[in-house]
């Protein structure tokens, strides 16, 4: 069994459980266990863009400074939205020797940080496992099952963070397809979700989510695959107030888990848009 | 007589971004999934911000941009218009006008929603 | 020893240099030092003041001369004719106090400096020995390199002013991108038709050797004499028999994609009306051996798998009813054609290429590449018997006095971009030309490529990776103007189409440009004024989102075909030559000329020269202008037979060389040679770089154009005047040019800077640094060109090494290491110049 250091945020222990069960039990059928080593908080969910306020970095780079000292060199998260705030803090950091400075000299109940953390998105780390050793695994593969990877913005952009092409992005198409399923490409699979604006706008992500499943729905597609727990929550959760008839939405690792066998470790029920029927009638799901 | 271009000054200075290399072609614009939602769009929002137009600060556009970094991969000028955004944002949060008041979610949502779209909103919103 | 006396003569250039140095005072200093004589002048470059050079020299009987002026690189040539009427010409030294002082400097500052380097030029000056110069040949031929419209255009006007030349062009046939384009702007007269003469022209030159599908391997050697070694590619198909008839091209395929890799088709059709199904056809396949014709119900089956192209049953068959559709199985998409429409294995790219010779692509070709090895199909049909398996690289051997690079441009790869160009019905502008060519695939009609339909909306995108920082920081010269002409040719052959043009500003300067985009957009064209955000995949359509920035809406544009007005990229063989030749480039790739403005086809080194798009995006007349400048610079070059080259070189004093061959194996050009026991320079091949003189342990060699005794000379002079100095040894290549530059922009920095003038950073030696500290230097700077740019291969890699040594030497003497520093910096960048002595003068105080 092979350990990284594990950054689950805070959503995995709530709304996104799901998600994390999921995680651990594909990385875990793939010889990798995803360990908590040091006492994390809050990454602090967005970064902070203005050059003269670096109070909106100093809890992503609180967590960067205790991985590093308990000895962490890499440390992967599920979360799109860990990921980008943790990735850009750190790139941040690791540009600009003053902010660290300045950080550093305010945490001063920290250990100092060095820049010597790499940050991860799990879909990284499957395609480091390689797709090989993923397709090996797979003892029902999700044949003729029609999924939209859905991207979003935080793995993409901005560029310096990117996980993939941020204009072409395939990364979690590939792992998708080595576990059988056919994949259903758009270009608003990378559009924004709106985010936030859940909180104070619902309109405008109903009507970006609308665009985004309206346009999936015309290429035949079966399901959206996600990779944030955000995002699952207003393509998912926020359908209610669309009346359109349900899509479902499943993050990645829940299909690969269901590809791997593992069943009991997907919650399908904790979705809006119940995958469940879609799923039987395919004969994916007893 | 009026301050020269305050306004330029305190978004140049905020966001680190040099606004004068803006060429209007309005790539931003385009590609900005909630321009719909705006009543200027990004690259109407930095003509006025050089043209040292206070409105702009009145503008729903910024409080409307959710920093998904479109416009920044794509801007050939290779300007951060999302740091222009987060300056707008910043320059009324300092001076105490919130964009949103957390009283005023209702509880059943509150329960429901994520806790990243809480703290995401709350740091984008208020100072 | 008589006395000797040195004349020093300082340049007013008006008030340049005067504005700013008090040159009154800079003359009785200099009459201060013995055995120097100073006189001034208001414009010593001018013809009253080299005439007084020349009579001081001759009344004063001057033995060396020191012109205190502006930079080398301007007017080192006047001076050295005009000096070299009475002395030999190496007895003078340039001393820069305009860029590099009065430019830079103010005041007082700019006097004492101006004092000090004249000093320095002085000491140098009475060390200066005459260096001989011997008479080299000049040979006549030129080679031009690139086939395209300004390579053609210079080899047939070299041709035409009698000189042998040899064309090299890396494709089966010359005409480059023209031959590909349909009409060209403002005239919109045929492409084909305009260039088809010249190219009918190049084949029947007798003072044009043509050596295409040809790449230039080596080349080695002098302005006047290099050595080139040409590798030309093997066709499988016999030039010499080769009638160009293109029975074995004939095929009946239509498709305008190819599927991915390449497409096996039929060979023969079987005309069911025809056939009596006797089945000779089949008797006879069967006979062979190949079975590739079985027995039918109304006529036989045919199998194109099992196939060899023999034809026999074609010529048998007594009904005449079998038909060759294809003589090649084998479709792959056309390159000439921009991947639109297919080409056999056996092909010619165009009609009228020249040669008209065609070729076999061995990893396409069924019997080259071993999957089919009796496939004959070709050798069938052609009755010159001109198809041949044995053929391998022919390595032609070639020496010339001069060089033309006409190596081109090509398209930016915009894959993986915002604009979806692996969509079908997303092409280029040239993939448009193809389209719109008569001789295209589609016979000149614009069709999509998905679906062969005409689009009801066509939408241009202008700007596609140019004036982009994330692609193309320049514009790319010619965009605005075929994307004009494309629109206007469709809109006049189908006027209910939409066409419209997303630009951003549409640039349109030149004689009738104006006059062509104020008729093109009175045609009905749309023009929206907006950068494409992106290109959306809408099925077979494509959505075009845009801001219309003069209305302030974001539109979504329906389009079924997205034509990409894509950015201009120097090509492959321009990155290539470049490399190989040593030539300067910017950062975009092209090729630098010496000037950008006054000397635009020559570049920095003598006996190159360029044409056409290799130097930059520029449309057709451009490039034909170029070559025919090019042509006569190159005549220019040529016209005597043989050619004054001064032995600047390094020499080995054989009394004190002790054989070590540290020279021999240093030497980036091979220049060192041993012969009967004793190591010589040989001096032709020398570059005069001078590292094997910084390596030498015994001291035996020596370049005769700058001794060792002469660099020390000019550092004790500095110093002898402003002992506080820091010495900053530039390489005439990079460095001393970015100081020029800095001074032209009148970049300020500060006058503890003192230049000397290297010709390649690896000149230095750590004696040379020593000496400096030895007289008071605070610090000495040696700056080279960037890494892997050196003139002289690695000659800054060399003082790179050095100075790492003496960094641990100086910390060890206590002097410091941050006291001595190696800048890397090319000749355009002033602006790093002065950050560097900026920070190192910092660093020094």
């Amino acid at each position: 069994m092979k350990e990284i250091a594990y950054f689950p945020g805070c959503t995995h222990l709530h709304t996104a459980s799901h998600f994390e069960r999921s995680a651990l039990s594909v990385f875990e059928a793939l010889g990798w266990r995803l360990v908590e080593k040091f006492n994390w908080i809050c990454c602090g969910t967005v970064h902070g863009l203005s050059t003269d306020n670096l109070m909106q970095n100093v809890s992503a780079v609180r967590n960067l400074a205790r991985a590093e000292s308990a000895g962490a060199r890499r440390i992967v998260t599920n979360c799109a939205m860990c990921y980008n705030t943790l990735k850009q803090a750190n790139e941040m950091v690791k540009r600009d020797e003053d902010a660290l400075k300045n950080l550093n000299e305010f945490m001063d109940d920290e250990p100092d940080y060095r820049g010597g953390v790499e940050v991860l998105h799990s879909l990284q780390l499957l395609r480091e496992i390689g797709l090989d050793e993923i397709e090996k695994r797979v003892v029902k593969p999700l044949e003729g099952l029609r999924v939209a990877p859905y991207y979003g913005c935080l793995l993409l952009r901005p560029r310096e963070v990117a996980i993939d092409n941020p204009e072409r992005p395939k990364i979690m198409d590939e792992v998708l397809k080595a576990i059988g399923a056919e994949i259903v490409r758009d270009a608003r699979l990378k559009y924004c979700c709106g985010s936030y604006h859940t909180v104070d706008r619902k309109e405008i992500v109903l009507s970006r989510i609308d665009e985004i499943i309206s346009a999936v729905r015309r290429r035949g597609a079966d399901l959206i695959a996600v990779a944030c727990p955000l995002c699952e929550f207003n393509l998912d959760k926020r359908q209610k107030f669309l009346n359109k008839g349900g899509l479902p939405v499943l993050y990645f690792t829940q299909l690969i888990a269901l590809a791997f066998g593992k069943e009991e470790d997907c919650l399908f029920e904790k979705h809006h848009v119940d995958p469940r029927p879609l799923l039987k009638e395919r004969g994916l799901l007893r | 007589m009026r301050k020269e271009r305050e306004l330029l000054r305190r978004v140049m200075e905020i966001s680190g971004q040099n606004l004068y290399s803006c060429y209007q072609c309005g790539k931003c614009s385009a590609g900005c999934p909630s321009v719909d939602f705006m009543d200027f769009t990004p690259r109407e929002i930095i003509r006025a911000i050089l043209d040292d137009h206070e409105e702009v600060l009145h503008s729903q556009t910024p409080w409307i941009c959710a920093a998904c970094f479109t416009c920044t991969i794509r801007c050939p000028n290779e300007i951060d218009i999302s740091r222009i955004m987060e300056a707008l944002r910043q320059i009324r949060l300092r001076k105490m006008h919130d964009g949103i008041h957390p009283s005023k979610i209702p509880v059943d949502e509150l329960l429901e929603l994520p806790q990243i779209a809480l703290i995401s909103c709350f740091r984008k919103m208020t100072g | 020893m008589p006395e000797e006396l040195i004349g020093v003569f300082i340049c007013h250039c008006g008030n340049n240099i005067a504005g700013e140095v008090d040159i009154q005072k800079v003359k009785e200093t200099i009459n201060s030092w013995p055995g120097v004589i100073a006189e001034d002048y208001v414009f010593l470059c001018s013809e009253a003041g080299q005439e007084m050079i020349k009579r001081a020299i001759e009344e004063k009987k001057l033995s060396k001369v020191v012109i205190a002026a502006c930079s080398p690189s301007h007017h080192s040539q006047v001076f050295r004719e005009c000096i070299g009427e009475k002395l030999n010409p190496f007895l003078w030294e340039f001393i820069n106090i305009r860029e590099q002082c009065s430019w830079v400097h103010k005041g007082e500052d700019a006097t004492k400096k101006a004092i000090a380097l004249i000093r320095g030029g002085v000491e140098k000056a009475r060390l200066l020995k005459p260096v001989e110069s011997i008479n080299v040949p000049i040979h006549k031929d030129v080679l031009v390199i690139g086939g395209g419209i300004a390579g053609m255009q210079a080899s047939l006007e070299l041709a035409s002013k009698g000189y042998r030349v040899y064309l090299v062009e890396r494709e089966p046939s010359i005409g480059g991108k023209m031959v590909k384009l349909d009409k060209t702007f403002p005239t919109d007269d045929c492409s084909m038709c305009t260039i088809s003469p010249k190219l009918s022209e190049i084949a029947q030159n007798k003072n044009i050797t043509l050596l295409t599908y040809s790449e230039v391997d080596e080349i080695e050697g002098r302005p006047g004499e290099y050595k080139v070694r040409i590798r030309k590619k093997p066709r499988y198909v016999d030039e010499s028999l080769c009638t160009g008839c293109g029975l074995c091209a004939k095929s009946n395929y239509k498709k305008l994609i190819v599927p991915e890799g390449y497409e096996l088709v039929d060979r023969i059709k079987i005309e069911r009306e025809k056939c009596v199904n006797c089945e000779l056809c089949v008797k006879l396949c069967n006979e062979f051996g190949y079975g590739a014709l079985q027995n039918g119900d109304d006529c036989p089956k045919y199998d194109t798998l099992k196939c060899v192209g023999c034809f026999e049953c074609v010529k048998k068959c007594p009904k005449e009813a079998i038909e060759i559709t294809n003589v090649c199985p084998v479709r792959v998409a056309s390159e000439f054609n921009e991947g639109l429409g297919a080409r056999g294995a056996i092909y010619v790219p165009f009609p009228q290429a020249v040669p008209s010779t065609h070729l076999r692509d061995p990893e396409n070709c069924l019997r080259l590449n071993g999957k089919m090895p009796e496939c004959r199909g070709c050798f069938s049909v052609c009755e010159a018997n001109a198809i041949v398996d044995d053929d391998e690289d022919e390595i032609i051997e070639l020496t010339v006095g001069a060089i033309v690079i006409a190596t081109g441009y090509e398209l930016r790869d915009m894959s993986e971009s915002e604009y979806n160009v692996e969509h079908p019905n997303v092409i280029t502008a040239l993939q448009l030309e193809r389209l719109l060519s008569s001789q295209g695939p589609t016979g000149g009609k614009v069709v999509r490529p998905s679906d062969g339909r005409i689009p009801k909306s066509i939408t241009f995108i202008q700007c596609v990776g140019s004036r982009d920082l994330r692609y193309n920081p320049y514009c790319s010269k010619i965009c605005c103007m075929y994307a004009l002409k494309q629109a206007r040719l469709i809109k006049q052959e189908h006027p209910e189409v939409e066409v419209r043009i997303c630009y951003m500003d549409i640039r349109a300067s030149g004689r009738w440009y104006e006059e062509y985009y104020k008729s093109t957009r009175e045609l009905g064209i749309d023009f929206i004024r907006g950068n494409v955000a992106e290109v959306i995949d809408d099925g077979e359509d494509l959505i075009v989102k845009v801001e219309d920035t003069l209305e302030g809406e974001i539109k979504e544009l329906h389009s079924e075909l997205v034509v990409l007005s894509v950015s201009m990229n120097p090509s492959d063989g321009t990155l290539e030559i470049a490399k190989k030749l040593g030539l300067k480039s910017g950062e975009d790739g092209f090729i630098d000329p010496l000037h950008p403005k006054i000397e635009p086809v020559d570049t920095l080194q003598e006996g190159i020269y360029i044409a056409g798009t290799c130097s930059g995006p520029k449309p057709i007349q451009e490039s034909i202008a170029e070559a025919n400048a090019t042509a006569s610079r190159v005549s220019t070059f040529l016209k005597d037979d043989l050619m004054s080259v001064p032995l600047t070189t390094g020499v080995i004093d054989p009394s004190i060389c002790i054989l070590c061959k540290t020279c021999l194996e240093i030497c980036s050009f091979d220049a060192v040679r041993e012969e009967n026991g004793e190591l010589k320079v040989e001096e032709i091949s020398c570059h005069s770089c001078g590292k094997c003189s910084v390596y030498c342990p015994s001291n035996a060699m020596t370049l005769r154009g700058l001794t060792d005794e002469q660099i020390e000379a000019q550092i004790r002079g500095i110093l002898a005047e402003d002992p506080d100095s820091i010495i900053a040894f530039c390489c005439q290549h990079c460095s001393y040019n970015a100081a020029d530059l800095a001074g032209l922009s009148k970049k300020k920095y500060s006058s503890k800077i003192k230049i000397i003038r290297v010709p390649c950073s690896g000149r230095v030696s750590i004696n040379h640094i020593l000496v400096a500290f030895k007289f008071g230097a605070r610090g000495v700077m040696v700056t080279g060109c960037k890494e892997g740019e050196c003139h002289y291969i690695d000659g800054n890699l060399s003082a790179k090494e050095k100075i790492l040594k003496l960094k641990k030497l100086l910390d060890l003497c206590g002097i410091g290491a941050h006291r001595v520093e190696m800048f890397n910096m090319s000749s355009s960048e002033a602006q790093k110049w002065v950050e560097c002595v900026n920070e190192f003068e910092r660093r020094c105080s």
